[in-house]
C-alpha cells in the first residue's frame, strides 16, 4: 500500500526529504520516515474515524425510525470522512432482495433515475438470487469487495453501456462495498464510492470502514426496532380507540335498549296497578295474588334494567356526577319515611339516629338517594318479622359515615368479598329470605357511587345477628355543622 | 285517589304529550278522573302545535318523540314564547338518569319524572305537586 491509495485522510504533510551524505543512513532515515508519515496518516484517519462514529452515535441517540437515521448517518460518513458518494441498500423484510433506501449527496433527479432504472431511487432492488452481483456477493459472503466498475454493482438492472454513462455522471473512479452486520445477521450493504482510482484501501481505512458498518448495523437494527415498537403502539393505540368505540357502542345500545323496554314495561306495570286498586269489582284472593305477583316482577324487571344501565355506564366510566348541596337530613327523612311502610308492612321497627347537627352535603343527590335506598331496602329484606333497623349519622375525622343496622340473618365471611361485585350469588340462608326479588347489582353500584364520591363502602356482619352496612362521604364534599348532638 | 273535595285544582289545564298509545289513554283516562282539562298529544309536531296555543297550567313532555323531540321543542318555545304562556313543563320520559334530562332542566323544564318510576297514584301526586308548587319562574 502507497501514499496514493489513502483515501480517507486528509495527508498530514509530505515526506521529510532525506539526509544526501551517507546513502544507507539516508535509506535508513528514508525508511524511518517513510514509516512515521504513514503511522501520521494512520493517526490522522484514527482520529477522523473516532470524530465520525462520534457523530454517529450523537445521531443514533437523536434520530428515530430507518429512513430518518440510514439518512443523517449516511451524510456524516460521507461528509466527515470526504467520500465522493455513499450509498446504503438495505435488504428487504423478507430478505429475498436487496433495496437501494438512501444516497448522499444527491446528484441525480428521480427523472434521471426514472431513465436507468425504470423506478424512484427507493425502489431500486435486487434480487438476492442475483449472485453475479457485487452486492450480493457482499451480503452472501459477508465480505466487502471493490471495483472500478459500477456496472459490477447494478447488474442486471442497466447494461454495462448505461452503467458505464452513469459512473462518468456520477465521476466514480472506485465503489467499495462493506456488509452492513449485526451479531451474524446481514442487514445490507453500505457501498463508498472515489472519485480517484486506487487499487486497495490502507488497513486504518479498512479497519475505519469496518467500525463505521459495525456501527450502521447497530444503528439500523435500532432503528427497525424502534419502528416495530411504534407500529405495535401505534396498533394498540389504534386497537384502543376501536374499543373505546365499541364500548360507546354498546353504551349507547345498552341505553336505547332499556328505554325501549322501559316502555311497554311501563303500561303493563300501570295496568296491572290499576287492576289491583282501581278495580270496581273486588278481586278474588287468588287473582289478587296473580295479578299482584305480576306487579311485583315488572317492578323488579323495571329495576334489572335500569341497574343494568347504570353499570353499562359505570363501566364505561361513564357514570357522572350532578352535584349539589342538599340538606342530609331533609333526604334521609324522606327516604325512612318512605321505607317505613314497606317495614311496617313486615313488623320490623325503623329509627333514624343524628349524631351530628345539620349536614349539608355536596354530592349528587339522585345518586345518595340510590345508595341509602338500597341499603335500607336490604334491610327490610333480610330482617325478621319484629326486628329492628337503624339508621344513623356519624361525623369520624373528615368524613360523614351513615350506617344502616339491622336485626337480620347476618352474611358469612365467605360471603362479605361476594358482597359488592356484580349480580354475586351468596351461599347460605343470606339468599333464601331474598329469593327472586333483587337484581345483585344493587350493592355494586352502591359502592361504584360511593367510590366515586371519594368515599368508601364496607360491612360489619355476624350470621345470626345482624349486618351493618357503612359508607361514607368524604368532608370535601361535605359542609356542615361539625357539632354533635343526638335527637331521633 | 279518591276525591279530595273540594279540589280547587279540578279544572287545570293539562297537556299529555306521550307517544306510546297505552300509556298516552292510561295518563288521559286516570287525570280526566281528577277532574283537570286534559289534552294530549302524540308526536312533537302537534305537541309544539299545542303548546304555542298556550293556557297550559302543566305540560307533561317526553323527550324521545316522532317528528320532533321534546328538547327541540323546548328550545322553539324558549326562542319563541308563546303569546299565552304555559305555566309549567315537567318532562314525562323512560330515559333514566340521562343527560338530555340536565338539558332538559337548563332549557326551562320545571322537573322531571321517570315514567317507570311511578304508579298511576304517584303520577298524580306529582302532578298535584306541580300545579300546587308557586312557579319560581314562568316556563315560558
Amino acid at each position: 500500500m502507497t501514499d496514493s491509495t489513502s483515501t480517507i485522510s486528509t495527508v498530514p504533510s509530505s515526506p521529510i526529504t532525506p539526509a544526501k551524505n551517507n546513502p544507507e543512513v539516508q535509506d535508513q532515515l528514508a525508511k524511518v520516515n517513510q514509516e512515521i508519515y504513514e503511522r501520521n496518516v494512520e493517526l490522522a484517519v484514527r482520529n477522523r474515524t473516532l470524530d465520525t462514529l462520534r457523530k454517529m452515535y450523537e445521531i443514533i441517540n437523536t434520530s428515530f425510525g430507518i429512513r430518518g437515521t440510514a439518512q443523517r448517518l449516511t451524510a456524516a460518513i460521507t461528509e466527515e470522512l470526504k467520500f465522493k458518494k455513499v450509498y446504503l441498500a438495505l435488504l428487504s423484510q423478507d430478505k429475498s432482495q436487496l433495496k437501494m433506501a438512501v444516497r448522499h449527496p444527491i446528484q441525480l433527479s428521480e427523472e434521471e433515475i426514472m431513465s436507468y432504472f425504470k423506478v424512484p431511487f427507493d425502489q431500486i432492488s435486487i434480487p438476492l438470487t442475483q449472485s453475479d452481483n457485487l452486492c450480493i456477493k457482499c451480503v452472501m459472503d459477508k465480505r466487502s469487495r471493490m471495483t472500478n466498475f459500477l456496472y459490477d454493482l447494478l447488474t442486471p438492472l442497466i447494461d454495462e453501456k448505461q452503467a458505464e454513462e452513469l459512473q462518468k455522471k456520477l465521476k466514480i473512479e472506485t465503489a467499495i462495498i462493506f456488509p452492513i452486520i449485526f451479531g451474524k445477521e446481514v442487514l445490507g450493504v453500505l457501498i463508498v464510492c472515489l472519485d480517484k482510482h486506487i487499487g486497495n484501501l490502507s488497513r486504518a481505512e479498512k479497519e475505519t470502514l469496518k467500525e463505521i458498518t459495525e456501527v450502521l448495523g447497530l444503528a439500523i437494527r435500532n432503528a427497525e426496532l424502534y419502528t416495530s415498537l411504534e407500529t405495535t403502539t401505534d396498533k394498540l393505540k389504534r386497537a384502543n380507540i376501536r374499543l373505546q368505540e365499541l364500548d360507546k357502542i354498546k353504551d349507547e345500545f345498552v341505553s336505547v335498549a332499556s328505554h325501549e323496554l322501559r316502555t311497554p314495561m311501563t303500561a303493563i306495570k300501570s295496568y296491572l296497578w290499576m287492576v289491583l286498586y282501581k278495580n270496581m269489582q273486588p278481586l278474588d284472593d287468588k287473582v289478587h295474588t296473580y295479578i299482584f305477583r305480576a306487579y311485583e316482577s315488572t317492578e323488579r324487571l323495571i329495576r334489572l334494567v335500569q341497574d343494568m344501565l347504570t353499570v353499562s355506564r359505570i363501566e364505561g366510566n361513564r357514570m357522572e356526577l350532578r352535584v349539589s348541596d342538599f340538606n342530609l337530613y331533609e333526604l334521609i327523612d324522606q327516604i325512612v319515611d318512605e321505607i317505613k311502610v314497606k317495614a311496617g308492612e313486615k313488623g320490623i321497627r325503623l329509627t333514624f339516629t343524628r349524631k351530628v347537627k345539620d349536614v349539608t352535603l355536596h354530592a349528587d343527590r339522585d345518586k345518595i338517594t340510590e345508595v341509602i335506598m338500597n341499603l335500607l331496602g336490604n334491610a327490610v329484606k333480610y330482617t325478621h318479622q319484629g326486628g329492628f333497623i337503624d339508621l344513623s349519622l356519624t361525623r369520624k375525622d373528615n368524613t360523614i359515615e351513615i350506617s344502616v343496622k339491622d336485626t337480620g340473618t347476618g352474611i358469612s365471611e365467605a360471603d362479605k368479598s361476594k358482597l359488592f361485585q356484580k349480580f354475586s350469588r351468596l351461599e347460605h340462608s343470606y339468599t333464601k329470605m331474598a329469593e327472586n326479588t333483587g337484581t345483585g347489582l344493587g350493592l355494586y353500584i352502591c359502592r361504584q357511587i360511593v367510590s366515586l364520591h371519594g368515599g368508601e363502602i364496607w360491612v360489619d356482619s355476624e350470621v345470626g345477628k345482624g349486618s351493618t352496612f357503612t359508607f361514607s362521604i368524604p368532608q370535601e364534599t361535605v359542609q356542615g355543622d361539625s357539632h354533635a348532638g343526638s335527637s331521633t | 285517589m279518591p276525591d279530595q273535595a273540594p279540589d280547587q285544582l279540578k279544572g287545570k289545564k293539562i297537556l299529555v304529550v306521550e307517544d306510546e298509545l297505552y300509556l298516552r289513554e292510561l295518563y288521559v283516562e286516570i287525570l280526566k278522573e281528577e277532574g283537570f282539562d286534559v289534552a294530549d298529544a302524540a308526536d312533537g309536531q302537534k305537541a309544539y302545535e299545542e303548546i304555542g296555543k298556550g293556557g297550559f297550567d302543566l305540560i307533561l313532555l317526553d323527550i324521545m318523540l316522532p317528528k320532533m323531540d321534546g328538547l327541540t321543542i323546548l328550545k322553539m318555545i324558549r326562542e319563541n314564547p308563546p303569546v299565552n304562556p304555559n305555566k309549567a313543563i315537567v318532562m314525562l320520559t323512560n330515559l333514566g338518569h340521562d343527560s338530555s334530562i340536565s338539558e332538559a332542566i337548563s332549557l326551562g323544564a320545571r322537573g322531571y319524572m321517570i315514567k317507570s318510576d311511578y304508579t298511576p297514584e304517584e303520577l298524580i301526586k306529582e302532578v298535584r305537586h306541580y300545579l300546587t308548587e308557586a312557579p319560581p319562574t314562568a316556563a315560558n
